[in-house]
């Protein structure tokens, strides 16, 4: 299960990256951030797994991997703070999340939550699912229950073998810490996260220091398409709101204040064509979409673009990484540069095959197949 | 271009442009026209850079950046805030006489919102003392509402206002323009514009060796001056800076070692050691050279110390030559 890991060619991107920064992910139609974004997830939380059980280093992929992490630590000495997550996912709900980090890296999330090493902050399923009891919307925000695999767009028969491996339901504990979103008003989606933010961020009873805090937003470009530029354009489930007028403007403000909350900042974002380079007389939508996600990438400190591959279907590829660097406010005094090239991540273009079972490989053009 | 105008050339611009960037040259509205393949940033930096060096007070007004970057006096976060609390905050540290740099990371932000007037608000900062350098992201696509159909676009009022606009290039991207063009092939295009689904920004984008600038600056008189420049990246350059002080960083886009074009008479130059290729032996051995030393030209007796024998004729009448009894004799 060597392949389950952070691919070594990638361990130098999904490393916690310095302070302030932001990471842009950004997908297509087929070729999705969510792998990527597990990788992001596990990096964060890596050096805590709990009795790793896929973590036997008998691989020589494997030790490399390790001896890589090591020297990292050595050099920034950074791994000794405590470092908490914040997911906010407005396109999976919080089953999905669990099953997938389970499989690919061993994290058992509800366990993390409850540690308040992570916080999930629900965007799906109290904003559009219809709602019976709005009372118990926190309960529903983790409630594994049979609906949501159908919002989640995935098979239900992919899921229903994890169940049994479950501990019976939910602890109600860990549910008292997740977050859910119920208006599309900017303002709520901002208070809500840094709510989270807040909680994630306390010290730990052991340590002093507070937190270092990964922001992870999947998705918010759902909030420009569902709450629109208009209000007549806001869907019919949402809960009463004032007037919704959400522009791509307002979004990245708010990206910005809650940057200011948290260490580092991961952000997907869809990069079809009509909505990255929208034709001339556009959609308000697909204007806002593209003036977000360029507005984004001229703020990034670094991009993972994935997308499909350019001659068509490979059975054996799924699709490319390509990784470009913002600029980097290198100064005379060398505090960025003495970090050693490997870990700071030159510009890359890298390809990617996602297997059945969620085993991702990453290799160099013309290397296929090659280390996991 | 003859070599003297490109040595004039070089010379003015060279001297434009470094008075523009240490602010010594009138530029009371400075535009930075950037891209997701090479960011304003660097340059910014250069310019907060001199600054310092000139004693210039620097205020950076950020609408997108997160960390105030290292040198600035003052740092106005404007994000999500409403334009006119920026204008006050701006107004109460216009006090001093001092020089003033005002920079905008972006305008973006002014740019998307309708209401915002552009114009007034930069005309409103700038002052003989108060020069405005701004960014604006040129590939980031503006909504048009109903109000706003019939208006000029923000970039375009921009471009009308700045008195000096500078465009930013990667300098792989191009050295690609440059050599396809050489081959007259059709230049590459980069990022956005390359038109590949879920690409944002292409390799080789802000290159690590520098940045290149294409500048247009705006004389009073009207007359526009064009011309392209590098600017080596600080970490690299360091060492002629460090030495001594003030040594202009700049060069013409090309003098760039990677981007000049090899003159042609510098070729030929270079074959002249080697001899022309003819089926002529025009070159001379040592010894033939010697020997051509040795011989004494006629002219060299006029030269002998008597020299001045009134203009004596030194002729060797041929047979041909009819020798004229009645002339004086030589």
């Amino acid at each position: 299960m060597a392949t389950s890991r952070i691919p070594p060619l990638l361990q130098p991107y999904t490393h916690l990256p310095t302070a302030g920064s932001l990471t842009l992910l950004t997908s297509v139609l087929g070729a999705s951030t969510n792998w990527l974004v597990i990788r992001f997830l596990c990096d964060a939380l890596r050096d805590r797994l709990p009795n790793d059980p896929q973590h036997d280093g008998a691989k020589p992929v494997h030790s490399e991997l390790r001896g890589r992490s090591i020297d990292a630590d050595g050099l920034e000495s950074q791994e000794d703070d405590e470092v908490g997550l914040v997911l906010v996912s407005w396109m999976r709900d919080f089953e999905f999340w669990r099953t997938e980090a389970r499989k690919v890296g061993g994290l058992d999330i509800p366990r993390l939550v409850r540690q308040k090493r992570l916080a999930f902050v629900d965007g799906l399923s109290l904003l559009f699912r219809p709602q019976t009891e709005p009372t118990s919307m926190k309960q529903q925000a983790t409630l594994p229950d049979s609906h949501s695999s159908t919002h989640s767009g995935r098979p239900i028969s992919f899921r229903t073998p994890n169940f049994p491996a479950q501990a019976g339901p939910p602890d109600p504990a860990s549910l008292h810490q997740s977050f859910g979103l119920t208006s599309l008003s900017l303002q709520h989606v901002e208070d809500t996260i840094s709510r989270a933010i807040s909680q994630v961020k306390a010290p730990a009873p052991n340590c002093s220091l507070p937190k270092k805090i990964v922001l992870v937003l999947d998705s918010p470009d759902l909030l420009l398409a569902a709450a629109g530029s208009s209000p007549s354009q806001s869907p019919p489930h949402t809960t009463p709101s004032p007037v919704v007028t959400i522009t791509a403007e307002s979004m990245s403000a708010m990206i910005h204040h809650l940057r200011t909350q948290v260490h580092s900042t991961v952000i997907s974002l869809a990069a079809d064509a009509p909505l990255l380079s929208p034709p001339s007389p556009s959609l308000p939508l697909e204007n806002d979409h593209s003036a977000f996600l360029v507005g984004m990438a001229h703020i990034a400190d670094s991009i993972m673009s994935l997308r499909l591959l350019d001659t068509g279907f490979a059975a054996d590829v799924s699709g490319v990484v390509s990784i470009s660097k913002g600029y980097e406010e290198e100064d005379e005094y060398g505090s960025e540069g003495c970090r050693p090239d490997w870990e700071r991540g030159a510009e890359k273009e890298l390809l990617y095959h996602v297997g059945g079972d969620s085993v991702v490989k990453v290799f160099e053009r013309g290397g296929a197949g090659g280390v996991g | 271009m003859a070599p003297g105008q490109l040595e004039q050339r070089r010379a003015h611009n060279l001297l434009l442009i470094s008075k523009l960037l240490n602010g010594r040259e009138a530029s009371p509205f400075t535009l930075i026209i950037d891209s997701l393949e090479q960011s304003g940033k660097p340059l910014i930096r250069e310019y907060i850079r001199r600054a310092t060096i000139a004693k210039t007070k620097t205020i950076y007004v950020s609408f997108e950046t997160l960390k105030p970057p290292r040198g600035i006096d003052c740092f106005i976060p404007a994000c999500g805030k409403d334009l006119s609390a920026t204008q006050n905050l701006l107004a109460t540290t216009a006090a001093s006489k001092d020089r003033r740099l005002v920079i905008f990371d972006t305008l973006n932000t002014i740019a998307a919102n309708p209401a915002s007037n552009i114009p007034g608000f930069l005309l409103s900062l700038i002052s003989p003392t108060t020069s405005v350098l701004a960014v604006y992201h040129k590939d980031i696509p503006l909504r048009i509402t109903p109000e706003t159909a019939h208006n000029p676009p923000p970039l375009a009022l921009l471009k009308y206002m700045s008195t000096a606009i500078i465009t930013t290039h990667s300098l792989h991207h191009i050295l690609l323009q440059k050599s396809a063009r050489d081959r007259s092939l059709a230049e590459p295009l980069f990022g956005l514009e390359e038109g590949v689904e879920g690409m944002l920004r292409g390799l080789g984008s802000n290159d690590p060796r520098g940045i290149v600038l294409e500048m247009e600056y705006r004389r009073k008189s009207g007359r526009g001056v064009r011309e392209w420049f590098f600017i080596p990246s600080p970490k690299r350059a360091s060492p002629e800076t460090a030495g001594g002080k003030a040594k202009e960083i700049v060069i013409l886009l090309e003098d760039h070692p990677l981007y000049r074009r090899v003159p042609e008479n510098e070729t030929d130059a270079g074959n002249a050691d080697e001899g022309i290729d003819s089926t002529f032996n025009l070159s001379l051995t040592e010894r033939q050279r010697q020997d051509r030393e040795r011989v004494v030209l006629p002219y060299f007796d006029a030269q002998k110390g008597e020299g001045g024998e009134g203009g004596r004729i030194l002729y060797d009448m041929g047979e041909e030559d009819d020798f004229d009894e009645e002339e004086d004799e030589i």
